[in-house]
């Protein structure tokens, strides 16, 4: 049952379009409207959220850093980028940072109601051009991890149909799966880009010698 | 003068003895060695060569009493023959009179020069004088040196002094030129002691009295205080980089005719080192016609920069010389042994370690004093690259002045200069002006330690090329970034600028929102992949297939999709950006009109690739077009986007079926290139 949520967004016309729809949704929650991430954080350390919509880029920082910060502190919370001039490799960036979708603004209100609701109900939204990025990723980072961050051949297929322009029940029909195996896949290949990504903290941070305390212990 | 020298050599005794026949016996008179030595001056003692004179006179009365008989070892064999005596004629003058005859012509002949070129010069004057005193020795030597057995022992006597007060004389002169050249040390008139004390040294060896040897030892004391002149005109010349490499060498070449002369000829006798001298002292006064010849050139400062590159070399090549002589030197004192064979351990110590040394020399010298270009690649390229031209023009002077180390900073040159090129006999070197800088003139090479040379402008050749070449790619680079921006403002007003003005002027504000979004997700697309002149047809493909299913799901109308067969992986023909815009405007218009006016369940979209052209068709199930003749906005539209591209556009009633529409357009594939095989 989401309860509070948390708005982050710099235009106030934005901001309150997209209140509306949340409202309208999710039958009148408890809605945060913070302008700056620093309001945001703010809110972040006094109240609980079981969803947040995030703007990227604001006028004090980074959207991320919210990201961040909620996924470390609230891991109950739904985090969704909401953008609209964002490049691919920003929402990948957000999503190897703990965001489980991203909606684009500038769609129409009927698409991003759509789009929401299905976020809502755990399908997590992937357009060609973000899977296409996913597979760039993990073809130039993958090799060097372990296994729990590398695709499975299955998850890769799918990500090769979605990046051609078919839908999830196009991918499902094509690959002869159902369409919440699909759907798991696709989930599966978020979380193993946000292992990569915490994954590669981890490399660089031993890198730079700030976990050899821990090996030592 | 050397008329007179032949005409007196003519006048004496001669024998017609076989070739390389040694007399040993004339008339009753057994000869000694001594009697037959080329130079009576290395006896040493005045009693000893008062001796000698006697016996000249006594040999000399003999060989004109006719006929004589005289006895000759030939190939170790004694022969004994009663010969005639006359005359020598012309042709039995030997190639050694001649060549000290020539040797004293040529020193003349270039002294005159000198002198007649600058006459006002006091360095010119002893020049001169040097050159004068040449003959002076050589020629009365001539005559005595190449007597057959002997001549008129007076006679003897005055070409041997005319020989000795020539040889002081031009060690006076020698002393004169390095007081004088290149700076006078003192007034000329002060030469006048040195000339008064050798004068005296002379007068003495005239009269055959004082010490043994004066002539031997003042000449060499000559040397050794025209060294010291050198010297000190050396230090002197420290911030005279012109001066210097005269000087350098002027005492080089000095040094070179004097003590090759000295060192081979003279002194072994008279240190006692030896009984002869290593070269006949005939040829050897020819080491003074190279030397006046290089000093002449030196006197003229014809182009001292050249030879200045050279004396190095020679310098080097002497000192080998000094070396292995005085290696010789050492082992004959130590083994007493034969000269020939310590020569020849002397040139194997020089091979090990002299050469060895030279290189190292060699190395250590030139490397440090001529300029190079290595290491410096980094700070063209930074000169090259400078954000402005006064930025330019500073790291171009310290670039220059880490190169040249001129003793003033680069200064900016006035007249043009196309190509690097010396000046001032290579006090300064000209720079050429490169991309649009002034041209430099750089003075004093190495803080005035030396002077520019050939290789520094083959240095300056380099270094001007390798910054033509960075500010050129610079410029083309400069050039691209001018040409992309135009691009990109040209791309802004055609395609985001047209969109916008279409929404802000369209009365229908579902299409205004179309329009609006049209032109975010194009921004967004800019932004995402820049603003490419080309797309793959692959990717678009799908991205307009996800686009276009999703708003037709909004609006509960379903989509089935049939693309052109791509090979799996592969990303598609590539096509300009203006008929991959055409195409998605076209299919968006469509699109919206079936979502806005047809009221369908179901749309067809096909796209198709031919060879070329792509086609395009949308087909709804909806309520049909309405009463012909009110065609919509959106459907001219797509008929105007469909010409602007040179393309077909057909709207009308769906093929097959009495119900919806059906959308067609044909747009022709231009400047396609090859398929981009995708990674």
């Amino acid at each position: 049952m989401i309860e509070r949520v948390l708005i982050l967004e710099d235009i106030r016309q934005s901001r309150e379009f997209l209140a509306a729809i949340v409202a309208r949704i999710l039958n009148a929650p408890e809605i945060a409207k913070e302008a700056t991430l620093r309001g945001a954080e703010h809110a972040c350390g006094r109240y609980r959220f079981d969803l947040a919509l995030v703007d990227l880029s604001l006028p004090d920082g980074d959207g991320t850093t919210l990201l961040r910060k909620l996924t470390a502190e609230q891991p109950d919370c739904i985090c969704v980028v909401t953008t609209v001039m964002a490049t691919d490799s920003t929402i990948v960036g957000a999503l190897a940072a703990g965001a489980q979708g991203y909606l684009l603004k500038s769609d129409p209100e009927q698409l991003l109601e759509h789009h929401l609701r299905l976020l809502m109900d755990g399908v997590p939204p992937l357009s060609p051009q973000i899977a296409r990025r996913i597979m760039q990723h993990f073809q130039l980072t993958g090799p060097t991890h372990e296994a729990t961050s590398t695709l499975t051949k299955r998850e890769t297929e799918v990500l090769r149909l979605i990046a051609r322009g078919l839908r999830v029940a196009e991918a499902a029909e094509a690959l002869g799966l159902a369409e919440s195996t699909v759907i798991t896949h696709i989930k599966a290949v978020y979380r193993k880009l946000e292992i990569s990504n915490r994954a590669e903290a981890a490399l660089h941070a031993s890198r730079l010698g700030l976990l050899s305390g821990d090996s030592a212990d | 003068m050397a008329f007179l020298t032949a005409l007196v050599a003519l006048r004496q005794p001669y024998l017609d003895l076989p070739p390389g026949a040694v007399p040993v016996q004339v008339a009753d008179i057994p000869l000694t060695e001594t009697d037959l030595i080329q130079e009576p001056d290395q006896l040493g003692n005045y009693d000893v060569i008062r001796a000698f004179h006697a016996r000249q006179d006594v040999l000399a009365d003999a060989l004109r009493v006719d006929p004589v008989t005289v006895t000759y070892r030939l190939d170790s064999v004694e022969h004994t023959e009663t010969l005639s005596p006359h005359n020598r004629h012309m042709g039995d003058l030997p190639f050694a009179f001649w060549f000290q005859i020539g040797v004293g012509m040529v020193s003349l002949c270039i002294g005159g020069w000198v002198l007649g070129l600058r006459r006002e010069d006091w360095g010119a004057r002893m020049f001169a004088l040097t050159a004068l005193m040449v003959p002076v020795f050589t020629m009365p030597a001539a005559i005595y040196s190449t007597r057959q057995i002997a001549i008129d022992g007076d006679l003897f006597r005055l070409l041997s002094s005319l020989n000795g007060v020539g040889a002081l004389a031009f060690g006076v002169a020698l002393i004169g030129l390095f007081s004088q050249y290149p700076k006078p040390l003192f007034r000329p008139r002060w030469l006048l002691i040195p000339a008064a004390i050798y004068g005296a040294v002379a007068v003495m060896h005239i009269l055959q009295s004082g010490p043994d040897n004066a002539v031997g030892f003042g000449t060499l004391s000559q040397m050794a205080l025209a060294l010291v002149l050198g010297v000190v005109q050396w230090i002197l010349s420290r911030r005279e980089p012109l001066n210097r490499a005269g000087l350098r060498w002027f005492i080089l070449i000095s040094l070179l005719g004097c003590s090759l002369f000295i060192g081979l000829s003279a002194a072994p006798v008279i240190l006692g080192l030896s009984e002869d001298g290593l070269i006949p002292q005939g040829y050897a006064f020819a080491f003074f016609n190279i030397m006046h010849i290089g000093l002449a050139l030196g006197v003229l400062r014809y182009k001292v920069f050249n030879l200045d590159r050279w004396s190095y070399y020679i310098w080097l090549w002497l000192s080998g010389m000094v070396l292995i002589l005085v290696l010789d030197v050492v082992l004959i004192r130590l083994l007493q042994s034969q000269p020939w064979v310590s020569l020849g351990a002397a040139l194997l110590i020089a091979g090990f370690v002299y050469f060895p040394l030279r290189q190292l020399l060699l190395r250590l010298l030139m490397q440090r004093r001529s300029a190079t270009l290595s290491g410096r690649m980094a700070q063209i390229v930074n000169c090259a690259l400078a954000p402005s031209q006064r930025e330019q023009a500073d790291r171009w002077d310290v670039l220059l002045n880490d190169i040249y180390q001129p003793l003033a900073p680069p200064e900016r040159c006035v007249d043009p200069v196309d190509a690097p090129r010396l000046a001032e006999s290579g006090l300064s070197l000209l720079i050429p002006g490169v991309d649009g800088l002034d041209p430099r003139r750089l003075r004093y090479a190495q803080k005035g330690r030396r002077l520019f040379t050939p290789s520094d402008l083959e240095v300056a050749a380099n270094l001007v090329q390798m910054h033509d070449l960075a500010a050129e790619s610079r410029h083309s680079y400069e050039r691209g970034v001018i040409l992309e921006r135009d691009r990109i403002s040209r791309d802004i007003h055609d395609n985001i600028g047209a969109q916008l003005l279409s929404a802000l002027h369209s009365p229908e504000p579902q299409r205004k929102d179309d329009l609006l979004r049209d032109s975010l997700n194009d921004l967004r697309a800019i932004i995402n992949d820049g603003f490419q002149a080309e797309y793959a047809l692959g990717p678009v493909l799908a991205d307009l297939r996800t686009e276009t299913t999703r708003r037709l799901e909004a609006g509960d109308v379903r989509c089935s999709w049939t693309g052109p067969d791509l090979p799996d992986g592969e990303d598609g023909p590539v096509l300009p950006f203006e008929l991959i815009n055409g195409l998605r405007s076209i299919l968006r218009e469509a699109v919206s009109n079936v979502l806005r006016h047809a009221n369908a369940r179901h749309t067809d979209i096909a796209i198709s690739l031919g060879a070329q052209s792509i086609d395009l068709r949308v087909a709804d199930d909806g309520c049909g077009l309405p009463v012909i003749g009110q065609i919509g906005n959106g459907t001219s539209n797509i008929a105007e986007r469909a010409a602007a591209l040179d393309g077909q556009a057909m709207i009308g009633r769906r093929s097959g079926t009495a119900i919806g529409t059906q959308v067609t357009v044909t747009l022709p594939i231009r400047l396609m290139t090859l398929p981009k095989v995708a990674e």
